[in-house]
């Protein structure tokens, strides 16, 4: 335990010493006491016994280095050194401290989101071995979904998987003791549970072998909204979709697959037309779900599945005809995370990075220029024998004492901006409300501050002291050189980043500007929905009662719905089987096409404007000719030139008796369906007295609530029931929410980055204008007068300023290259951002340099010469 | 422990103080400075400047115990002691001593 003595007396260095000192002493004045005996004058005596003990302070030095760790206490005199130091600067300390603080605080709120979304494990066991598959239909590149049938082939064939399992995504509604609802859940077949590794926390999962498959699993959420958590669950009965399930067990909170908003898990073997699908190679079920072998590449598994569908397709052409096109298969994780949120949280992290990478130079232009105005202490430091290794060695804590403090301030700052983060992130972002600054996230927090402290402490630290060996007075001219290329690096960083928001928002403006092509403001949406158990005509009906009722309410103007009414990210290619007097058209020139079913007055409701012919009106039966409203594009792309009113198409479903011609009764114009940021595509429209389709996404143009709505609703149908009431302007919003969220935290970021690179700039041309304070002095005394002195600090900065400008301008060329997918009308080196950005800049710098220029011309002449 | 073995000087030094006060009980630092030269009658001189490092040492190691106490002419003064660790320390030391003054003895018989 010697060692532990040793350290504890480093802290109580104070105390040892006087003890050893008393020690010491009493052992002289014995000697002293000794010699008098001997004879010898009180002179000789002394100093006889000073030689013997050969230097009192020497002697009590190693005395106390042999009781402590001497070099943990040299490192606890640095420190404290540091922070005596620190405390005399506090300009200097404040600026850097607050700019690492945020730098910091910024990076570790981003690193939080980024470790709980990309970098923890999914709560799956052995994530890595396992991966989801489909096949891609031959016919437009869609999804094709393994059916029953060659899913078993599948399984019985494979080796590099050890077994897979299949799920549907739906939704339907759901019901307890007659309380209707609309949920999210899966249909599963297979060992989806055992797969995925996971036991449920209350009660067990289906078992395919299981004789009755009318079992239900449910979500953790399901089960503390709709059950309060509590464990007689089991056993009771729920209605999912029309069919009666027995709840058998609960999953854990984090299980959320195929996604978070799975509600339940129901055997697919308790689907009513179950046994018809079983033996229909044709009709798709669902994505496979498979668990590699210990050790399987992806590429292998791939490779065999690739082989295998082949191989089904040859075995199988006419059944498999559409699933021609290869096997996609991806990782867990990669299906999990998408495409769009790593790129999201990189870009940020890139931000994050370069707004620190700003901070860090600050902080070493400081030190430096401190460094500069510290050359005499230093100097005198080496003229008492410290070692350039110790000044190093000092210079270095002092700046990792500075990124701690940092660090430690960054903390709060940290924990607010993750809160921040989630709040303001768009919906849907797996695991991200997860995030909170915890150990591991703390651990980070410190690397990156000894990391920075490092960083921005060590190139000073070996200028400072290399300026010492040489010629002792010029640290403070070697140095400016360096310290100027740091500001010019700042300023180039901010202008990267400046250069990036600036894009971004202009982005985002131009897509502000968009005109939907419909009017957003007072339409209210909704989803309204009819209990699965009905008759499908019974439900089109009570859908177009639902229409005449809420259009005939109070405050309505016009009501209306629509099948679907967004196609946000689907790129599916279609075409149509016959066009009257038209040879039939290849699949090469397929593009992008929707065929949607509405009810009542839904173009009136989103004031879309008919162009030509009619809307839609009650002489429009199941026994008239069946007829369609089409879109400007959809009239270009097939009647250019052309009047399309009255032409005939056919779709690939038959309509009407004897798949008589559909007539174009309409034209209407372009609605942005596909987001605000995509061109519209090609639309027809078929009214939902012909085609029978559900009509569920209701709008309503009303100064009416969401109240009267449920209420009228309510009263058609006891199984209605009314979801997602917002106003249409609230769901444009929705779409735009990741792009809004990217540009906001860009901004932030970029604005942090222009006031450290002013901080930059300000400091700097300070410290020039004090290192300089002769020079000017005898200038003045010259006879130069004030606008001159004025005129040589502003063209310092402004080379300065220019230089970074410039070299930013070039970076940003480079960067924004990265972020070109994110750009809406406008192009990575659009010249507007870029002039606004270097003007911006311009300004900020020289409006930094206004202090430093005005105290150069303050400077009086007499002074500066007597300084020094 | 051990990085001391091979240091003569400092082991003569450690083996010194051991000895003398495992024959004379608890001395100060000036005690057995004059112990030391007494026997030795003035050969041994002791480097004072090295003797309270190594007693400091030598209590960090666990071989001595230190207290303070009044001395003979009723001042504070820090009181030496062995402890058992020491008394195995001091029987090494010597064990060393002798293989080495032996060993150094027959080189110097050798005719």
């Amino acid at each position: 335990m010697a060692w532990f003595r040793r350290l504890t007396n480093v802290l109580r260095s104070k105390e040892l010493r006087s003890e050893i000192d008393e020690e010491l002493r009493y052992h002289m004045e014995s000697r002293i006491a000794a010699n008098l005996a001997t004879g010898m004058s009180r002179e000789e005596a002394r100093t006889d016994a000073l030689r013997r003990l050969g230097g009192s302070s020497l002697a009590l030095d190693r005395t106390h280095d042999a009781d402590t760790l001497a070099w943990l206490g040299t490192i606890l005199q640095d420190l404290r050194f540091g922070i005596r130091n620190m405390r005399a600067n506090p300009f200097v300390t404040t600026v850097a401290l607050l700019s690492l603080a945020l730098a910091i605080g910024a990076s570790t709120a981003i690193f939080s989101a980024i470790d709980a979304v990309l970098l923890r494990t999914l709560p799956y066991q052995d994530p890595d071995r396992i991966a989801l598959f489909w096949m891609t239909n031959a016919l437009n590149g869609g999804r094709a979904n393994a059916s029953v049938q060659n899913f078993n082939d599948m399984k019985a064939r494979t080796r590099i998987f050890e077994t897979l399992a299949m799920y549907r995504e739906a939704d339907a509604s759901f019901s307890i003791n007659g309380n209707s609802d609309w949920i999210e859940f899966a249909w599963v077949y297979g060992d989806f549970f055992s797969l995925l590794g996971r036991s449920p926390i209350v009660g067990h999962v289906y078992h395919a072998d299981s004789n009755n498959p009318r079992k239900v699993v449910l979500s953790y959420r399901l089960w503390q909204s709709r059950f309060a958590g509590s464990t007689d669950v089991i056993g009771r009965t729920v209605n999912v979709s029309g069919i009666d399930l027995q709840v058998i067990g609960v999953m854990p909170e984090d299980f959320a697959f195929p996604s978070k908003e799975t509600q339940l898990w129901a055997p697919a073997e308790a689907l009513p037309n179950w046994q018809l699908r079983r033996q229909d190679r044709r009709s798709g079920f669902g994505t496979v779900v498979g668990r590699l072998r210990q050790g399987a590449p992806l590429d292998r598994a791939r490779a065999e599945m690739q082989g295998i569908a082949a191989q089904l397709v040859a075995e199988y052409p006419q059944a498999n005809e559409d699933r021609g096109g290869s096997v996609s298969m991806v990782p867990l994780a990669a299906q999990i995370h998408g495409k769009t949120v790593p790129f999201m949280l990189a870009i940020l992290a890139g931000a994050v990075l370069l707004v620190l990478s700003i901070a860090c130079a600050n902080a070493a232009n400081l030190l430096l220029a401190r460094g500069a105005v510290r050359g005499r202490e230093i100097a005198l430091r080496v003229a008492l024998g410290a070692g350039r290794g110790r000044i190093v060695r000092q210079l270095v804590t002092e700046s990792i004492v500075l990124a701690c403090l940092a660090g430690v301030l960054g903390v709060p700052l940290a924990t607010w901006g993750v809160r921040a983060l989630i709040a303001l992130a768009p919906q849907g972002i797996p695991r991200l409300d997860e995030a909170h600054v915890d150990a591991r996230v703390l651990a980070f927090s410190l690397g990156l501050s000894l990391a920075t402290g490092v960083l921005f402490g060590l190139a000073p630290a070996l200028r400072i002291s290399r300026g010492i060996d040489s010629t002792r007075q010029t640290a403070g001219v070697e140095s400016r050189g360096l310290r100027r290329a740091l500001v010019v690096a700042e300023i180039a960083i901010a202008v990267v980043l400046l250069t990036g928001a600036g894009l971004l928002i202009r982005s985002f403006a131009a897509v502000q500007a968009v005109d939907p092509g419909f009017q957003t403001s007072r339409v209210l949406t909704a989803i309204l929905r009819f209990g699965n158990a009905l008759p499908r005509d019974r439900r089109a009906a009570l859908y177009r009662e639902a229409m005449t009722r809420i259009g005939q309410s109070p405050g309505v103007s016009a009501a209306g719905g629509i099948s679907a009414m967004f196609y946000i990210g689907d790129d599916a290619k279609f075409g149509l089987r016959a066009v009257e007097g038209r040879a039939p058209e290849s699949r090469e020139k397929w593009t992008a096409m929707t065929w949607s079913t509405v009810s009542g007055d839904y173009f009136q409701a989103l004031g879309v404007s008919l162009l030509r012919g009619r809307f839609f009106n009650d002489r429009d039966t199941r026994n008239t000719t069946p007829v369609v409203i089409v879109n400007e594009s959809m009239a270009r792309r097939y009647w250019p030139g052309e009047d399309p009113i009255g032409k005939g198409i056919k779709g690939f479903d038959p309509r009407g008796r004897n798949d008589e011609w559909v007539r174009v009764i309409g034209v209407v114009k372009d609605m942005r369906s596909r987001g605000l940021e995509r061109a519209p595509m090609a639309q027809i429209y078929e009214t939902q007295a012909q085609s029978l389709d559900e009509t569920e996404n209701l709008v309503v143009r009303a100064d009416a609530s969401a109240e009267l709505l449920r209420s009228v609703v309510q009263s058609i149908d006891r199984t209605a029931v009314l979801t997602g009431v917002t106003t249409l302007h609230a769901r444009l919003r929705e779409q735009t929410a990741p792009r809004r969220f990217q540009t906001l935290l860009l901004s932030i970021f970029a604005a942090i980055a222009l006031a450290l690179a002013s901080a930059g700039i300000f400091a700097t041309m300070h410290y020039s204008v004090a290192q300089r304070t002769q020079e000017i002095g005898i200038r003045m005394a010259l006879g130069a007068c004030q606008s001159q002195v004025v005129r040589m600090v502003l063209r310092e900065s402004l080379l300065l300023i220019g230089a970074g400008v410039g070299l930013g301008l070039g970076g940003s060329l480079a960067l924004t290259r990265s972020i070109r997918t994110l750009l809406f009308e406008v192009g990575p080196g659009d010249p507007l951002t870029l002039s606004a950005v270097s003007l911006l800049l311009m300004g900020t710098g020289l409006l930094a340099c206004y202090v430093p220029a005005h105290r150069a011309t303050r400077v009086d002449p007499i002074l500066a010469l007597r300084c020094d | 422990m051990r990085k001391h073995t091979n240091d003569r000087l400092q082991g003569t030094l450690d083996l010194l103080v051991l000895k003398t006060l495992a024959s004379r009980g608890p001395m100060h630092g000036f005690g057995i400075t004059l112990h030391i030269e007494h026997i030795s009658d003035d050969i041994l001189r002791l480097e004072e400047g090295s003797l309270y490092p190594a007693l400091h040492r030598m209590t960090q190691s666990g071989w001595l115990r230190s207290e303070w106490g009044v001395s003979e002419n009723n001042r504070r003064a820090r009181y030496y002691s062995l402890t058992a660790a020491g008394r195995k320390q001091l029987a090494e030391e010597e064990r060393n001593w002798t293989a080495l003054t032996g060993a150094v003895a027959r080189v110097l018989q050798f005719t």
